[in-house]
């Protein structure tokens, strides 16, 4: 009796999981972390892709895990995202111990579909162990501070010439790319070819200066927007109090000009002012000295070396320093002159 | 001969009068005369006054020329200060005193010229228990009142109160000294507050030193926010909150020293003392010094230890846990008056990058020969420093390990300019190691500055680092990379103007098949002009930065232009401030477009100003407005919020 055989073909979507990037190179010894993004495609009448973790394996020897789960929800048959994975110091350190400087990150996924599941399909990275000057450009480190070294500074309001430091300390060389920002409004962008050499110092602009007009706490950040940043962008505070800050404006220096030589004799020094000034101090100082050896208050705009002092204090043929203070009638520091030097002939 | 003897003796009793005639009388060093003698009225002579600015009265019963009195007091010259009358003056000082002796020189010259002097001494005290004691505190608070805002705008809250107490007081007792400073802080708000901030009260800063400081030795002794440093491949720059005590032996040359603070940055109260022993969040240490030949040559030595568990306050870092301990000697030489410097330094390291792991810390060493000086208007140095492959510190996370080079720097200061050159040549993988390729780093820095104007100071610099990779395996690429950067600069300074130009070309050059080449560009223009009538400050200020990727062709421009003023208005009744950021960005290849600005202000009017002696209110308005344009995707986001705000300081001292 002739049988009768139907054959039914049954189509089983196939997947396909890229990674990107697919290679990277790491830097030996030091945690670092980096960003992978999954794609599928071709996965047909599936709605998501699930992976419970993702194994280091160098051939058969499997130098660590990472156990967390990622799941990628697919439409028209594909889906992606995106996972940050650290390579903590012990994988590297086994695949040293195997003698291989290259190993894989693998992520096998798993599907949820209406109709026959396809087989799981891995998605693998190639990851280069590599010094840290040959590895890719990448942010390790940020440190976020003032001049006292830490990231909170008290300061008066309208104190001139606030600034912050960042400290960046990152592997390989290339473009760095961000800018400075105080209470979300930017204050400068910055390019800067870094070449390895792991840490710089960047400094906040002088001018505009980090703003202290208005009291209370403001919120200083350096963002980085190349390379792509992988760490969390740390902050710095300041607090602006309602106290004013006394500005202290130069006064400049008239007579003796700077450098110049003068007779042994009763001198007149004088200067110009500013109009918030009620008292002046004037003050002399031996080359390299750090305190003065003579000072004299003055109301006015001059000030003549007394006859005693200059024989007592003063020697022909010897250098000498000279700056002037003023004080306003609260007695604060409101301005101040350059070091100016004078020889007596 | 009688008659010789005679007149000799009324020669010789003529011109010694003065001597006999007026016992106890006090001669300047020349053309001094004798006359009635001048008195300290106030404070007596010899005692200690307890005052911060003494009244000082001195009689002078004698006609003199009052201008040309002369009052030196502690050698300052206080003449143009003094109320002169008929009878002598008085002197009340401007500032305070310093604890201790004062002395006062009087001069005067009578109508005919002579001229007398006489010297005075008193002692002062700032209170009968401590000769300097002072506190002074001032409160800063503000209350803000949400008045309006755009949709956007989430984070604002409708309402917020800060308050801030800064306070530095000091106790002084002969050689005894307790000094505290710290900066309590209050904040509350409507919304939920985002770290670091905490509502509540909270301790920005504090510290407490205790000193002694004695003839033969010094002690200090401090607690709370305190930096450490020590050597350059050690613990270095760390500031932290912790504890330290110092001991000097001045007969020795000795100094010893021994810290413990928090191995994290903290602000407010968390973390407590930061004072603690638990290795794995902690860091400390102790160090010795010790000098020899007038300290000319020094030794010290630091062991260090301690943990850090990852992120803190203002640190953002990819590394977990990790542990370690070091221990250092250095010896530094200066006995030729700092024209031959000489250091040298070697420490050795156990460190576990990962403590969570199976494997234990690394042993490693690292050292460094500095030789340095200055002769005349040149200076000069050369280093060779070596740094073991697993060489790492907790207190010192910028060292470089696995790097070994040297480098030459020198330059001179001559009258119209200032030359500075360096070379530096480094490898890494000290070690050699065959899985990784050896990559050497070479840089030479010119720089020159021309300095004949003051007010026009200019410069130019060029630096050029070449990056060579040796011994690669075969699965590492290859690195042949070369940066070029050229700047230049000049400023204009003369007040009330402040105006400077800097321009940055730099061009990286990837030499290897990859071509992955770059190209930055910065042009700034920066200035500043400050006027005192009106009383206003003014910045504006451009930016122009082109970066160019040359794989991908793509160019991208940012222009960015800022503005800063503030100033004051009816003799600083009125107070306003303003900050505002335009920038344009765009890339060649279309894939952004964006122009965005950003703006800030504050318009504060001052109700009473030391009301009661203290207290100073203010009221005003401040806001911020921002705006985003995406021309790609042809969004515009507009964000402004406008806020009351009723602030007030509170000043008091004792």
């Amino acid at each position: 009796m002739p049988v009768l055989i139907v054959l039914t073909f049954v189509q089983i979507a196939e997947g396909l999981v890229t990674t990107s990037p697919s290679v990277i190179s790491i830097p030996r010894g030091l945690q670092t972390a980096r960003s992978i993004g999954y794609n599928i495609t071709g996965v047909i009448d599936c709605t998501q892709a699930n992976s419970t973790g993702g194994v280091f394996a160098s051939g058969p020897n499997v130098l660590g895990s990472v156990n967390t789960f990622v799941s990628i929800p697919l439409s028209g048959g594909s889906g992606r995202t995106t996972e940050t994975v650290v390579l903590p110091i012990r994988v590297m350190k086994k695949a040293e111990s195997l003698r291989v400087n290259s190993f894989q990150y693998r992520r096998t996924f798993s599907y949820t579909c209406g109709r026959p599941v396809p087989p799981p399909e891995t998605g693998i990275v190639q990851i280069a162990l590599s010094g840290e000057a040959a590895t890719e450009f990448g942010i390790t480190r940020l440190q976020l501070y003032f001049e006292n070294r830490r990231a909170e500074i008290t300061v008066k309001r309208n104190q001139p010439a606030l600034r912050a430091f960042v400290d960046i300390r990152y592997v390989g060389s290339g473009l760095l790319q961000g800018f400075w920002e105080v209470d979300g409004r930017i204050l400068q962008n910055v390019n800067r070819h870094l070449v390895y050499g792991r840490s710089v110092t960047l400094e906040s602009p002088e001018i505009p200066s980090l703003p202290t007009f208005a009291a209370g706490t403001h919120v200083v950040r350096f963002v980085i927007t190349s390379p792509p940043p992988t760490l969390p962008l740390p902050e710095a505070i300041y607090f602006v109090t309602a106290e004013e800050f006394r500005e202290r404006l130069a006064i400049r220096l008239t007579h003796p000009e700077n450098r110049s030589e003068v007779n042994y004799s009763p001198l007149t020094f004088q200067w110009k002012g500013r109009d918030r000034e009620v008292v002046y101090l004037l003050e002399f100082l031996e080359e390299g000295g750090e305190k003065p050896i003579f000072s004299a208050y003055s109301k006015n705009l001059d000030y003549s070396l007394p006859a005693p002092v200059l024989k007592n204090l003063f020697s022909q043929g010897k250098t000498y320093l000279w700056r002037v203070k003023g004080f306003d009638a609260e007695n604060n520091n409101t301005g101040e002159s350059p070091l100016f030097q004078f020889t007596f002939k | 001969m009688k008659i010789n003897l005679i007149f000799r003796v009324i020669y010789w009793s003529i011109l010694f009068f003065p001597l006999y005639s007026f016992p106890g009388h006090v001669f300047a060093k020349s053309d001094i005369t004798t006359g009635p003698p001048i008195k300290l009225l106030h404070p007596a002579e010899g005692t200690v006054v307890i005052a911060k600015k003494p009244l000082i009265k001195c009689s002078i019963p004698i006609s003199f020329d009052p201008k040309r009195l002369l009052v030196l007091l502690d050698g300052t010259d206080i003449s143009a200060l003094l109320k002169i009358h008929s009878e002598g003056f008085d002197y009340k000082p401007i500032a305070d005193l310093p604890p201790g002796h004062h002395s006062v020189s009087v001069t005067v010259f009578t109508p005919d010229g002579q001229e007398i002097k006489q010297e005075f001494t008193f002692s002062t005290r700032h209170s009968k228990p401590f000769e300097e004691a002072y506190s002074n505190n001032q409160i800063t608070t503000l209350y803000e009142k949400l008045i309006d805002k755009s949709e956007e705008v989430q984070n604002a809250p409708s309402w917020k109160t800060e308050s801030n107490l800064a306070s530095e007081s000091k106790l002084k007792e002969k050689n005894w000294e307790l000094m505290f400073r710290t900066n309590v802080r209050h904040f509350d708000q409507q919304l939920r507050a985002i770290p670091p901030q905490e509502k509540g009260f909270g301790v920005a800063n504090y510290l407490f030193q205790g000193k002694y400081s004695g003839s033969r030795f010094n002690f200090l002794g401090e607690l709370g926010d305190v930096t450490i440093n020590e050597t350059a491949n050690t613990v270095q720059a760390l500031a932290r909150r912790g504890g330290d005590l110092v001991f000097q032996s001045k007969d020795l040359h000795l100094q010893l020293r021994t810290f413990a603070v928090k191995s994290e940055q903290l602000m407010g109260f968390n973390g407590g003392l930061g004072i603690g022993t638990t290795p794995a969040d902690h860091l400390m240490g102790f160090s010795g010094d010790v000098g020899l030949f007038s300290d000319r040559l020094k030794f010290k030595t630091i062991y260090a230890r301690g943990g850090e568990e990852g992120n803190s306050f203002g640190i953002s870092t990819s590394e977990g846990a990790r542990e370690g301990d070091v221990l250092g000697f250095l010896i530094t030489s200066d006995f030729f008056k700092q024209k031959l410097i000489t250091e040298a330094e070697i420490d050795i390291s156990r460190f576990d990058g990962d403590t969570s792991d199976e494997f234990s810390r690394e042993k490693d060493k690292a050292y460094r020969v500095k030789a340095g000086g200055t002769l005349g208007k040149f200076n000069y140095e050369g280093l060779y420093e070596y740094m073991g492959r697993d060489y790492e510190v907790i207190g010192n996370p910028g060292l470089q390990k696995n790097r070994e080079g040297f480098g030459l720097k020198g330059g001179g200061d001559f009258k119209n300019h200032l030359i500075n050159l360096s070379v530096s040549r480094y490898h890494d993988n000290v070690k050699k190691e065959d899985l990784f390729p050896v990559v050497y780093t070479s840089q030479g820095t010119l720089d020159y500055t021309f300095k004949k104007y003051q007010s026009l100071p200019m410069g130019i610099s060029y630096q050029r680092t070449m990056m060579r990779s040796e011994n690669e395996p075969l699965n590492i690429a290859h690195i042949r990379t070369d940066t070029d950067t050229i700047m230049g600069r000049i400023n204009y300074v003369k007040m009330p103007w402040n105006v400077g130009l800097t321009g940055s070309y730099s061009h990286q050059n990837d030499r290897t098949e990859a071509a992955n080449d770059t190209t930055a560009i910065t042009f700034t223009f920066a200035s500043s002009v400050i006027l005192e009538r009106p009383s206003i400050s003014i910045s504006p200020g451009f930016t122009f930065n082109r970066s160019i990727s040359h794989l991908t062709d793509v160019r991208t421009d940012v222009y960015t232009t800022t503005l800063d003023l503030r100033g004051d208005l009816f003799d600083k009744r009125l107070t306003y401030g303003f900050g505002g950021t335009y920038t344009i960005s765009k890339s060649s290849d279309g894939s952004s477009s964006q122009d965005t600005v950003g703006s800030n202000f504050n318009l504060l009017y001052l109700l009473a100003n030391n009301l009661g002696g203290f207290f100073s209110p203010s009221v005003g308005i401040r806001g911020f407005c921002n705006r985003t344009n995406n021309r790609i995707h042809d969004q515009t986001v507009n964000e402004f919020a406008f806020f009351l705000v009723i602030q007030t300081k509170m000043a008091f001292s004792f």
